[in-house]
C-alpha cells in the first residue's frame, strides 16, 4: 500500500488510528502488527511470508547469538545469519545481475526468469542485520518477543522505504511509550507535510523529469536538459524525503520517535556534507556496519581510508540497484569525497559560499544523471547536452512549456528545499510556548491551511497518473 | 494548550472519517460521464490466485479511486486548478481559451511514414477488391477541427502537422492508383474556419457540416457524371436549440469551460417525410423515419445536455435511406465516420438509394460487405485526422 493513495488516507490510516487509541495498551503492539502485514500483504500478498521467514530467521538467531558465550561461536553465528539475510536479499535484487556476468564472462547462456523484487526487502533485511549485529556487540540484548521483535521490522510507516530505522532506537519504546497531545500535533503535521511533498511537488516534478528522459538524446536541447535534472534532483528529493517525513509523522502518532533521514541535503557545501544530510540511515548504517568494521580512517595507511571510502560508497551505489550504473554513480561519489578529504574541502574554504553551493548541485546533478538515465550511453549523452557540447540548440518548444506549466512547482520546491519553512516554524513554536495569546491563533490558522492542504492533495489523488515511491524499488 | 494541540490531529482524523463514511454511504456509479469509461464496481476477484496475484486489492484500489465521493467534483476542480495555474496544455491535451470558450488540440506530430503506408495499403486492398467488383471508388478527407482550427494556441506552441500528413496521405493515394479528394480544396477561401466549428468538440457544427456537404457534392457529381444542385444553404433556415452543448473535449475537462455552442439544424421541411430508413439493408427490421434517426435532441428537455452524437444522429454499423424525392435513381455506399452524420440525410435526399457503413461497427471484410450491397459507386469520406479507419486489416 502506498502512503499517498486514497485507500491508505482514506481507509486504512484513519481505521489504524481509531482502532489503536481505543485498544488497551497491552494490545497496541499486536495491533499495529496485524497493521503492517496486512499494510505490507496488500501490495505483496505472497511475499509477506518471505519477509515473516525472515523475521522468525533473526528472531532465532538472535537469541541463540545472545546466549552464545564463545566469542567464535557468536561470529560464526553472525555470519551465517547475516549470509542467510544476504543470500534472501540476493536471490530476489541481484541474482539476475551476477548471472548477466557470469554469462558475458564465460558465454554460457543461462536461463533465469527474474523474480520481480519484493518491496522494501533492502530496508528490512539492512534492519534485521543491524539488529543481528547490535545483538553480537551486545549494544542491545536479543529481544524474546516474537511480536515485538516482528514489530520492530514490519512497523508500516517505515516498512517499505524506511527510514533504516536502528532496533537501539526503538527498542524502548517497542516495550513502553506514550503519545502526548504534543506527538499527535507534531506527528499529524509531519505526515500532512510529508504527503504535500510527495503529492504536490515530488510528483509534478516527476511528470516533467519522466518526459524528458523519455526524450531520445538527439530530441534533447540544453535548456530541457537542465530542467530535466533539476525536476529529477528535486522529485527524489521530495519524493524520499517526503516519505520519511509520513513515517516519522506516523510513528509519532504511535508514540515512536524516529530518528531524521534528511536535513536539507541541497542546502550543503561539500559533497561530504551533502551525504551527512542525505538518507542519513543509510549512510550512518554503512558507517557503522561497513565502514568502521573495515578500519574507517583509523587505519596505518592513508590509502586504506581511501580504499575504505570507495568500497562503502560503491556498495552504498549497488545497494540502490544491481546494476553498472548504480555502482558507478556510488563509486563517482566514493571518488568525490576521497578527492575532498585529499585536498578539495581544503580549496572550498577558500572560495565564496555561493560557489561551494554550486559546486555541490552541478556534481549531485551529475550524479543523479547516472542515477536517473538508463545506461551510459544516454547518459553521457545528456551530459553533453547540458553542457552544450551538442548541436541539439539551447532550448526548443518542451523547454518553453516546461518552464511555463511547472513554474509554480519549481519555485514551491525550491524555497522548501531551504529550511525557510523550518525556521519559521521553530519561531513560532517557541513564541506559542511562551504566548498562549499566540499559540491560540497559531494552531487554528494551521488546523485550518493543513486541512486545506489534505483536500489539496485529495484533489490530486482522485487524479493521480504518477504516484509510485522512487525508493520502493531500491 | 492539550486542546489546541489536539485541534489539528482531530481536524485531519475527521475529514479522513468523513470521507469514508461519504465513500460507504454514496451509490455507486456504473459509468462516468466525463471520462466516458465504466468505472469499477464492487464485483471483486476473490479466487485464492486473484488474492495471491494482488489482482484483488488492485481491482478494490480501482474501486475506492473510482468511487471515491465527489469524483467528478474533485476532478473538475483539478481541471480548473490546472487552468488557474497557467498550464499550457490542460490534461496533457489541448489549449484552452477560457475568455472565447476555444479549446484547441495539442499541435499533432508527423504521422511516421509506415503508418501512412499501411493505411494506404489497406485501401489499395480495398480498391483492388471493388474493382474485381466493378465497383468505382474514391477517398475523400473532410477538414477536422484539430487541423484547421489552431487558433487560439500560445505563440510558442510547435506548428501542428495536420495539413502536412493529410497532405501527405493525398499524394499517397495518387501514387497508389485511389481516386481521392480533399473537401477543404472545395470549400470557398472566404469561409472563416473559425465559423465551421464547435468551440468545444471535435466535430464541425451546421454551417461547417453544410460546407462540407457542399464540397462533396461537387466532387460525387464530377465522379459520377451527374449535375446534381445541392440544397443552398439557408441562413434563415437555422434553427438552434437552447439546450447547453456537451463538447467532447470539453468533456474531458469535466465542463469546465464556458461556451456558446448550440445544436444547429438546416434542412428543407421535407426530409422529414421522403425518407424510408432501414438499421442494416432494405427491408432488414423495422422501418424508421428521418426524425427517428437524426436530432434526437430536439425531444429532450431544455435543461439536459446535448452532444453532437445526441444533436445529429449516432453511429450505426450500417443505415439503408430509400428516398422517394431524388435527383438520381444511383445506389450510393458512403463509408464515414461520425462528421458525416451531421449531413447523411442532405446527401441521401438526392439519391435513390444510399447506404451509410461504418466500419467500426461492422464485421468482416469491407470489400464483401460492400460488393454484397451491389452500388453503383463507393465514397468513403473520413476526417483528416483519422488514419485508423480499416481494423478488420
Amino acid at each position: 500500500m502506498v502512503f499517498s493513495s486514497l485507500i491508505f488516507l482514506y481507509v486504512f490510516l484513519p481505521i489504524v488510528i481509531i482502532l489503536y487509541f481505543i485498544s488497551p495498551k497491552w494490545f497496541r503492539n499486536t495491533l499495529l502488527l496485524i497493521a503492517s502485514l496486512f499494510f505490507y500483504a496488500w501490495g505483496e500478498p505472497k511475499y509477506v511470508v518471505l519477509m515473516l521467514l525472515s523475521i522468525i530467521v533473526n528472531y532465532i538467531m538472535g537469541i541463540v547469538i545472545d546466549k552464545a558465550d564463545a566469542k567464535s561461536k557468536r561470529l560464526t553465528l553472525l555470519i551465517v545469519t547475516i549470509l542467510i539475510n544476504l543470500a534472501i536479499l540476493g536471490y530476489y535484487k541481484y541474482a539476475g545481475f551476477f548471472i548477466d556476468i557470469y554469462s558475458d564472462i564465460t558465454g554460457q547462456n543461462i536461463v533465469w526468469e527474474a523474480v520481480p523484487l519484493p518491496i522494501g526487502i533492502s530496508f528490512y533485511t539492512f534492519q534485521a542485520v543491524s539488529y543481528i549485529i547490535d545483538v553480537y556487540r551486545k549494544d542491545v540484548k536479543a529481544n524474546r518477543s516474537l511480536i515485538d521483535l516482528s514489530l520492530f521490522i514490519t512497523l508500516f510507516p517505515q516498512l517499505v522505504a524506511g527510514p533504516i530505522v536502528r532496533y537501539q532506537t526503538i527498542d524502548e519504546q517497542i516495550k513502553s511509550r506514550f503519545t502526548s497531545s504534543s506527538d499527535l500535533m507534531v506527528g499529524t503535521r509531519r505526515f500532512i507535510q510529508g504527503l504535500g511533498k510527495k503529492v504536490l511537488i515530488a510528483n509534478p516534478m516527476g511528470e516533467v523529469a519522466d518526459q524528458i528522459f523519455a526524450l531520445s538524446a538527439g530530441d534533447l536541447t540544453t535548456g530541457t536538459a537542465w530542467i530535466g535534472i533539476i525536476a529529477y534532483s528535486l522529485q527524489i528529493y521530495f519524493d524520499f524525503s517526503g516519505y520519511s517525513d509520513m513515517a516519522i509523522g506516523l510513528a509519532r502518532i504511535f508514540g515512536f520517535r524516529f530518528e531524521e533521514n534528511f536535513n536539507y541535503p541541497y542546502i550543503s557545501q561539500s559533497i561530504t556534507e551533502f551525504w551527512r544530510r542525505w538518507h542519513i540511515s543509510l549512510s550512518s548504517w554503512f558507517r557503522d556496519y561497513v565502514y568502521f568494521p573495515l578500519g574507517g580512517s583509523r587505519v596505518s595507511h592513508q590509502w586504506k581510508v581511501y580504499r575504505n571510502l570507495l568500497i562503502v560508497w560503491t556498495l552504498t551505489g549497488f545497494w540502490h540497484g544491481a546494476s553498472w550504473t548504480f555502482m558507478a554513480w556510488g563509486f563517482y561519489y566514493g571518488i568525490i569525497i576521497c578527492l575532498e578529504k585529499k585536498f578539495i574541502l581544503k580549496w572550498l574554504e577558500k572560495i565564496p559560499r555561493l560557489f561551494r553551493h554550486v559546486y555541490v548541485l552541478i556534481l549531485v546533478m551529475i550524479g543523479w544523471v547516472f542515477f536517473r538515465a538508463d545506461n551510459f550511453s544516454y547518459s553521457w549523452d545528456y551530459i553533453k547536452t547540458m553542457f552544450f557540447m551538442t548541436e541539439n540548440g539551447s532550448y526548443d518548444y518542451n523547454t518553453i512549456v516546461y518552464l511555463m506549466d511547472y513554474a509554480i512547482y519549481f519555485v514551491a520546491a525550491i524555497v522548501l528545499a531551504i529550511p525557510v519553512y523550518m525556521m519559521y516554524q521553530k519561531w513560532s513554536e517557541t513564541k506559542a510556548e511562551n504566548s498562549i495569546g499566540f499559540a491560540i491563533p497559531l494552531r487554528i490558522l494551521q488546523t485550518v491551511l493543513y486541512v486545506g492542504l489534505i483536500l489539496i492533495i485529495t484533489m490530486f489523488l482522485v487524479n493521480a497518473t504518477h504516484n509510485l515511491f522512487i525508493y520502493f524499488r531500491f | 494548550m492539550k486542546i489546541l494541540n489536539l485541534l489539528l490531529p482531530i481536524a485531519m482524523l475527521a475529514v479522513l472519517v468523513t470521507g469514508l463514511t461519504l465513500f460507504f454511504t454514496t451509490e455507486d456509479r456504473e459509468v462516468s460521464e466525463m471520462e466516458n469509461r465504466e468505472l469499477q464496481t464492487a464485483h471483486f476477484s476473490t479466487s485464492v490466485q486473484d488474492i495471491i496475484s494482488g489482482k484483488l486489492t488492485k481491482e478494490v484500489e480501482s474501486y475506492i479511486s473510482d468511487q471515491f465521493a465527489f469524483r467528478d467534483d474533485w476532478m473538475k476542480n483539478f481541471v480548473k486548478f490546472q487552468s488557474a495555474t497557467g498550464k499550457t496544455v490542460i490534461k496533457d491535451q489541448y489549449y484552452v481559451d477560457a475568455r472565447t470558450g476555444w479549446i484547441v488540440s495539442k499541435a499533432a506530430d508527423l504521422v511516421p511514414e509506415e503508418d501512412l503506408d499501411k493505411f494506404v495499403g489497406d485501401f489499395a486492398k480495398i480498391n483492388e477488391g471493388l474493382s474485381a467488383h466493378n465497383i468505382p471508388m474514391a477517398f475523400f478527407t473532410f477538414p477536422a477541427k484539430a487541423t484547421y482550427v489552431r487558433e487560439p494556441s500560445p505563440s510558442y506552441a510547435p506548428e501542428d502537422m495536420g495539413i502536412k500528413n493529410n497532405a501527405r496521405l493525398h499524394e499517397k493515394l495518387t501514387a497508389n492508383g485511389i481516386d481521392n479528394a480533399k473537401m477543404m480544396d472545395a470549400i470557398p477561401n472566404g469561409v472563416d474556419v473559425h465559423n465551421m466549428f464547435f468551440k468545444t468538440d471535435h466535430h464541425w457544427n451546421m454551417y461547417g457540416a453544410y460546407q462540407g456537404y457542399l464540397a462533396m457534392m461537387k466532387n460525387m457529381n464530377a465522379r459520377i457524371g451527374e449535375e446534381i444542385q445541392p440544397i443552398p444553404f439557408d441562413e434563415n433556415n437555422m434553427n438552434c436549440l437552447s439546450n447547453d452543448f456537451s463538447g467532447s473535449w470539453n468533456k474531458v475537462l469535466y465542463m469546465t469551460v464556458e461556451n456558446d455552442d448550440q445544436i444547429c439544424y438546416n434542412y428543407p421541411e421535407n426530409f422529414e417525410s421522403q425518407f424510408t430508413v432501414y438499421m442494416g439493408k432494405v427491408g432488414e427490421g423495422k422501418e424508421f423515419k428521418f426524425n427517428d434517426i437524426y436530432g434526437a435532441a430536439k425531444n429532450m428537455p431544455q435543461d439536459e445536455l446535448v452532444s453532437y452524437a445526441t444533436g445529429y444522429s449516432l453511429d450505426y454499423a450500417m443505415l439503408t435511406f430509400l428516398n422517394n424525392d431524388y435527383d438520381s435513381d444511383k445506389h450510393i455506399v458512403i463509408v464515414k465516420d461520425s462528421y458525416m452524420n451531421a449531413i447523411q440525410f442532405h446527401v441521401a435526399s438526392h439519391f435513390k438509394q444510399t447506404t451509410i457503413v461504418d466500419l467500426r461497427h461492422t464485421q468482416g471484410d469491407p470489400v464483401d460487405l460492400i460488393a454484397e450491397l451491389n452500388p453503383d459507386y463507393v465514397f468513403f469520406a473520413y476526417n483528416d485526422r483519422n488514419f485508423n479507419v480499416v481494423e478488420q486489416y
